[in-house]
């Protein structure tokens, strides 16, 4: 199923953001919960999942500290690499998130492949990719690996700009969009996470038809 | 000019609502005893609010406005005749203001008092009057404009608040912060029940859930964080350039997936009539492209781009995880990322600092997030006491 990220519409209330995104495609889309939107009631009736921090009562709660895990949802993102012990090993139980250079886990190819290498669920982040790629820490082999690997829990899609996570709309060329397509009619849940404050419906909608279209 | 002739003069001028005219008449008058200043910005600020200027007039009139406040505000407030730690002007009278000490014992029944008449917002936050100096303000004070009342941290009990319940002179009020006094249920029935004013929003500072503070609650600890620790620091820098006119507090909010929820915040100084933030660079140091500072070369060591000054080199906490998040999320646009270049891409302003030592805190763009907990809480500190 297609998921659409609350952090397309961050910092609005949360009842109003969900309203907003399921109103783009009802019926057709589920919703994943994010940080940083003003807490408020969550009314509607759709499929949901939950991202790194998210809670109902604040704009985001922690995640972690100092390496040992506070939160618990479908996935979440490594500690960053300078707020754990040398030598930390994620927990085996979580569905953790593809990153870049700074984390602790899934920083680069060598990571990733050690993930695969141990079996675990990933979510994998394409922009994440692409920025991994801009550094040159991705190996084309182990990329290729990652698309064709069997435990990919969640797929995350939006546009990067070169080492910037911007969370830009969906181009035509959007690097993994289509692989990501392919992964949501196999039924992994894909999520939808380019900022829409500065978007017309109609461009909304355009980013929704790229994955999910008529 | 005796105290009791402009206390007339006040008392008619507050009971006139939007009529200009009773304002007009004792700038008259304030010409004719020898205080054409005072006169003139009266008239000013009365031109100001009428409709239908053409946007040149407007400019000159706001310019002289600014250069009657600089010259004149000081002065003008000490006649008060009561400690005034903040004030502002609307049509040539106070219309809000907070002291800084509780009057004494009589004021509320002197011709003095009369200054206070045309107050809609009134700051007594953290005086400690107790509930004999609020029972004196509930029976002598004559407010008839006051629409927001601030006596959070006074040590009122419910003796006090069932007095206050009990004030004739205070007919507009609606909004009453409380915490921080030792209200219980009896005052607080008494208050909501009370015939002599309408209370649409009666603050005890109750946050609602997900928000670590409630909205006076923010509010008052946002003057606090302006006036304890921005002002300083910004009149430092009017005083050391004499060519600054004005500056302002610019905030931004965005996240990634390391940043957190955090609010940063800078400031703009500016010798413009207001800043501008076209051409502003966050982390440039051109001072020579930036139309803020033309003729003021900055020999500060602290880190700074340009006019954009960073709080923390300057010496202003920020805790742009933490505190920052509930009292400056609201005035940040939507939509911001870290990668800007001009600091106009993301940052809007969220208050307006004058030569002449007032301010102005602008409307919120996302009154959403006002007082919202952020991920360590935001502990509430002594600013909202």
């Amino acid at each position: 199923m297609l998921y659409l990220a609350l952090s397309c519409y961050q910092g609005r209330r949360m009842g109003d953001a969900a309203e907003a995104l399921y109103s783009l495609a009802p019926g057709r889309v589920g919703l994943q919960l994010t940080p940083g939107c003003a807490p408020s009631p969550i009314t509607l009736d759709c499929p949901i999942r939950t991202h790194h921090g998210y809670t109902p009562h604040a704009l985001r709660t922690r995640v972690w500290d100092c390496g040992a895990l506070l939160w618990s949802g479908d996935s979440l993102h490594p500690p960053l690499a300078r707020d754990v012990p040398e030598g930390w090993q994620p927990p085996d139980d979580v569905v953790l998130e593809t990153m870049y250079p700074g984390y602790a886990a899934l920083a680069n190819g060598d990571q990733i492949a050690q993930a695969m290498d141990e079996w675990r669920w990933l979510a994998v982040d394409v922009a994440h990719l692409d920025i991994q790629t801009h550094h040159g820490v991705l190996a084309e082999s182990v990329r290729q690996r990652l698309l064709e690997y069997e435990r990919v829990a969640e797929v995350h899609v939006s546009a990067s700009h070169e080492h910037r996570d911007t969370h830009s709309k969906l181009l035509t060329h959007t690097w993994g969009t289509e692989w990501a397509r392919a992964k949501l009619a196999t039924g992994t849940p894909v999520i939808l996470e380019c900022y829409m404050h500065h978007l017309s419906h109609e461009e909304c909608q355009e980013q929704i038809a790229f994955l999910l279209p008529d | 000019m005796t105290a009791s002739d402009e206390a007339n003069f006040l008392r008619a001028i507050a009971t006139g609502d939007q009529d200009s005219l009773p304002r007009l008449v004792h700038a008259d008058w304030l010409d004719e005893h020898g205080n054409p200043a005072r006169a003139e910005f009266i008239r000013t600020q009365c031109a100001l609010a009428s409709e239908g200027l053409s946007a040149e007039r407007r400019q000159s009139l706001r310019i002289r406005e600014r250069e009657l406040l600089d010259q004149h505000r000081q002065a003008w407030c000490e006649a008060f005749g009561f400690p005034v730690e903040d004030a502002q002007f609307e049509r040539g009278y106070p219309e809000s203001l907070r002291q800084s000490e509780w009057p004494s014992r009589g004021f509320f029944e002197s011709p003095a008092s009369a200054y206070l008449s045309t107050v809609t917002e009134l700051d007594l936050t953290g005086l400690r009057c107790g509930d004999a100096g609020i029972a004196d303000f509930a029976e002598h004070a004559r407010l008839p404009r006051l629409r927001k009342l601030l006596l959070n941290g006074n040590g009122i009990t419910d003796t006090g608040a069932s007095a206050l319940a009990q004030a004739s002179g205070l007919p507009a009020l609606e909004s009453l912060y409380l915490f921080h006094n030792a209200v219980g249920s009896a005052g607080r029935t008494a208050l909501e029940n009370s015939d002599r004013f309408r209370l649409g929003n009666l603050d005890f500072g109750e946050p609602a859930a997900g928000y670590s503070f409630s909205p006076g609650q923010t509010d008052v600890a946002r003057r606090e964080f302006l006036r304890t620790r921005l002002l300083p620091v910004i009149r430092g820098y009017f005083t050391k350039y004499p060519r600054l006119q004005s500056a302002m507090l610019c905030v931004a909010q965005y996240w990634s997936d390391e940043a957190d929820d955090a609010v940063h915040g800078r400031v703009v100084v500016s010798e413009l009539f207001e800043p501008t933030m076209e051409g502003v660079e966050a982390y440039g140091d051109d001072a020579a492209r930036d139309p803020n500072i033309p003729n003021t070369p900055f020999k500060e060591s602290e880190y700074h781009g340009g006019s954009c000054i960073s709080l923390w080199g300057a010496g202003v906490p920020w805790d742009e995880n933490n505190r920052a998040v509930p009292l400056w999320a609201a005035f940040a646009p939507e939509g911001g990322h870290q990668e800007y270049g001009a600091i106009s891409e993301v940052y809007a302003p969220a208050v307006m600092f004058y030569r002449h030592g007032g301010y102005t805190i602008l409307p919120m763009l996302r009154p959403q997030l006002d007082g919202v907990r952020s991920e360590w809480g935001g502990e509430l500190g002594e600013e909202a006491e």
